[in-house]
């Protein structure tokens, strides 16, 4: 399976997918007829609605909302909103996409992006609070980790051990002491730890409240 | 534990009440201040009957019943500071004794009309509307019984009202019938909606702003953070229902480390930058390209490409990619690693409780062949009962990764959880390996490693509600390496209103042992809910006993400080700011924080 790709070889599959989706987009689809897919009506069933459109439409305009709109999302559909979510536009969830229920029962991924890649989980509120999608606790979650963060290391940013952490990607990292701490171990003087030998089970003589800290 | 949770999530269901609650609307407010409601002597009110309204926010005003009509009435507020705006639902209760008699429903009487033909946007309307809303009621009424005082009025408030208008009632003359309509659809079911490339341009997005500055007592060790960006969405921007989106952020990030050389880095990074078209209701295929997270699979990760997707008439999806990788760290460099992939999506019915996705990434780094991917998804999702989803990473090793077997699992999830109202459970495996590959996505590992390193970790969450103001956490976790095994458990509480409205005291109890240290503490924290924001203080007090260290002085204590206050706007401002105070016996360090959004 060792395939040495060159450019014409590239250039070729680029082409031939280009080819394919073009000839895909060019078959008229008929849209699926289940649900309302195709049914085309409002974007939100109306089903539980009063039967006075005035309460939330303008009279000429069914389009237009009325200024003083406002929609009881938990009382009319048991569905409580909370953070972001209570403020949030109505057409934000109720989109083009398809029915909101078959998303929402998905939880968060159902509209929201995995930027972690699936590499951790499905449970995003462990870390994240819903009104900034702030990440919160996450030293405190740590600590159910087989590395919790201890001394100097509470002090330092995510990144500094998770590289990528700026875009979310966390793991898998290494907990040995040398994946972090190369540099270091390469810079030291006294004793010079790779002329002696001194190369793993650092913990044998350093505690993590500061390098410096020696086994007397 | 579970039984147990089961158990106490079971409510034991109440016995027959002798009120019937009559639910309602209001529907117009008076200038003298009193409030019209959609409900009337056809559904058992009275005048003297008090109404519970239940407005957005909480507060739950209340008020006399003043006037009977025979579908309206007119309520007057006991406080009449408060204003109940149109549309705010409201209830009140009404003994059994003057509930109409239920049984079936009489038929409509047949429409005097003809339905508007289809085709007209502007008809279709109000027919629907007006067609929509008879089956409406009735389907209403057989949910509550409100509708049965409607259509079978004979002895409603005979009693207590004159039955003149529940013969009225009776007799109504509904002009429509319920010809097409069926349970199930939408109101207005035959509406042309707007699809997207008819739809005005629409821009939304925020702004941020992230600063963090670390001290500690010991000389010269200092961390600075500076983050600040942004992401807009444009809909239909060139009037073809396309959306166009863009992500950026501009960081800066200084580190002073004693003895060693500063670390100073800055980076604009662009997470997105992409054009999408299709793949909504209205259309069946869509596809997007420039750089955007993998829409099918984003397990195979960010693209600079180009993705095509498609939705069967079986709602099963399938699609492919081609394109550049960026290397997942905050330089997101790209043109090191292609791939293309593919995946297809199995459902099991419309309403997608289960589904099922495989997918096959081949990618190549700097010309040569690299990583042969699958990822496995599944998950289901019914809305009552036990929730399951899964994802496993699955590495094809061929010529020249003699450091693997042939397959290997090099990362799993697996989850299964319980929720109800007073509880639930959650139980997660997750497995994680060093895959062999050339791309640059973690750091570098030993040879010895990439062949043995592996962490398995099997964890049990639940939390209960024995009161509304009462909330338990428990949660333990097993986890196994290629060394060791190890495991944490915590237990906690939280109490609400304890001290005032709104506050919370949380009191929690952990314990880890991990790789490299043994941990026991307590973490107490105290905050309050505002009506623009919250704040909170939070203690925690730990002892690590470090494993491996020769001497006997191998005990650190460690106190941790910290207060929160949020803020937030109705115009989309969000600030956060945070100060730290961490104690670690020979050193401390302190830290502040803030955070600024703005949505829009």
């Amino acid at each position: 399976m060792r395939l040495r790709l060159t450019k014409s070889t590239v250039l070729s599959c680029l082409a031939l997918l280009f080819l394919a989706a073009a000839c895909a987009t060019q078959v008229r689809r008929s849209v699926s007829q289940h649900r309302w897919w195709a049914g085309l009506g409002p974007v939100l069933p109306h089903e539980s609605f009063p039967a006075d459109c005035t309460l939330c439409h303008e009279g000429d305009s069914w389009n237009t909302l009325v200024e003083d709109f406002a929609y009881d999302h938990e009382g009319e559909t048991g569905v409580p909103l909370y953070g972001a979510h209570a403020d949030a536009t109505c057409l934000r969830c109720h989109n083009d996409r398809g029915p909101v229920g078959v998303f929402a029962s998905q939880g968060c991924a159902g509209c929201h992006e995995d930027v972690h890649y699936g590499k951790l989980g499905s449970n995003c509120t462990k870390c994240h609070q819903e009104r900034t999608w702030q990440p919160q606790g996450q030293v405190e979650l740590h600590n159910r980790t087989r590395f919790p963060l201890v001394g100097v290391h509470r002090t330092v940013a995510c990144n500094r051990c998770h590289p990528g952490a700026w875009v979310g990607n966390f793991v898998p990292t290494d907990i040995e002491c040398v994946t972090c701490h190369q540099s270091d171990l390469l810079r030291t003087t006294f004793p010079d730890h790779i002329a002696v030998g001194f190369v793993d089970n650092c913990e044998r003589c350093h505690v993590p409240t500061n390098w410096r800290q020696v086994n007397n | 534990m579970l039984l147990w949770l089961c158990v106490c999530c079971g409510v034991a269901r109440g016995q027959e009440p002798d009120e019937e609650v009559v639910r309602l609307r209001v529907s117009s407010v008076t200038p003298q201040g009193t409030v019209v409601v959609d409900r009337g002597s056809t559904d058992g009110l009275i005048v003297g009957d008090t109404v519970t309204f239940l407005p957005r926010g909480g507060r739950r005003p209340r008020g006399r019943v003043l006037q009977v009509d025979d579908r309206s009435s007119i309520v007057e507020l006991f406080d009449a500071r408060i204003s109940v705006p149109p549309g705010t639902r409201g209830q009140v209760a009404i003994p059994n004794a003057r509930r109409p008699a239920r049984g079936p429903k009489p038929r409509n009487k047949k429409p005097k009309q003809t339905p508007a033909k289809p085709g007209t946007p502007g008809t279709q309307t109000s027919r629907g509307a007006s067609q929509g809303a008879a089956p409406l009621a009735q389907e209403q009424a057989s949910k509550d019984g409100v509708g049965a005082a409607q259509e079978e009025a004979p002895g409603v408030g005979d009693d207590a009202t004159d039955g003149k208008a529940a013969d009225e009632g009776d007799e109504y003359d509904w002009e429509l019938d319920d010809d097409e309509w069926e349970p199930g659809m939408p109101l207005l079911a035959r509406v042309d909606s707007i699809r997207p490339d008819q739809r005005p341009l629409r821009i939304t997005g925020r702004t941020y702003a992230i600063g963090e500055q670390i001290w500690t007592t010991e000389s010269q060790r200092s961390t600075t953070t500076f983050r600040t960006g942004g992401s807009v969405a444009l809909e239909n921007p060139f009037g073809d229902g396309g959306r166009l989106q863009a992500d950026a952020e501009l960081n800066y990030q200084d580190a002073t480390v004693p003895d060693f050389d500063d670390t100073s880095t800055g980076r604009l990074r662009i997470d997105r930058l992409s054009y999408a078209r299709g793949g909504t209701r209205f259309q069946s295929s869509g596809w997007e390209a420039g750089r955007f997270l993998q829409r099918g699979l984003p397990e195979f990760g960010v693209l600079d490409g180009f993705e095509y997707g498609v939705r069967g008439s079986n709602g099963h999806r399938f699609g492919a990619s081609v394109g550049f990788m960026p290397e997942p760290d905050n330089r997101f460099s790209t043109a090191d690693d292609f791939q293309v992939a593919g995946y297809y999506r199995w459902i099991g019915d419309d309403s997608e409780e289960l589904a099922a996705t495989a997918g096959y990434q081949k990618s190549w780094h700097n010309g040569d062949a690299d990583r042969d991917l699958f990822v496995g998804k599944a998950h289901f999702l019914p809305v009552v009962g036990w929730n399951y989803d899964a994802t496993v990473w699955l590495d094809l090793y061929t010529d020249g990764d003699d450091q693997k077997p042939l397959l290997e699992v090099t990362q799993a999830f697996v989850r299964a959880g319980y929720r109800e109202k007073e509880g639930g459970v959650d139980a997660t495996f997750t497995h994680l390996a060093f895959p062999q590959i050339d791309r640059n996505e973690f750091r570098p590992v030993l040879d010895q490693q990439l062949a043995e390193d592996r962490r398995d970790r099997i964890s049990l969450d639940g939390w209960l509600e024995p009161s509304r103001t009462t909330r338990v956490r428990v949660g333990a976790g097993i986890w196994n390496d290629e060394e060791e095994t190890g495991g944490d458990a915590e237990a906690g509480i939280d109490v609400d209103n304890l001290f005032f409205d709104g506050n919370r005291v949380g009191f929690t109890v952990f314990g880890t042992e991990g790789a490299y240290t043994t941990l026991l503490g307590t973490r107490v924290q105290f905050g309050a809910n505002l009506d623009n924001g919250r704040w909170e203080l939070m203690y925690e007090y730990s002892n690590n006993e470090r494993e491996g260290f020769d001497s006997g002085n191998d005990e650190l204590l460690q106190s941790w400080l910290r207060a929160t206050r949020e803020f937030w706007t109705d115009s989309g401002w969000n600030v956060s700011l945070s100060a730290d105070y961490f104690d670690y016996e020979l050193e401390s360090s302190y830290s502040i924080g803030i955070y600024v959004q703005k949505s829009f």
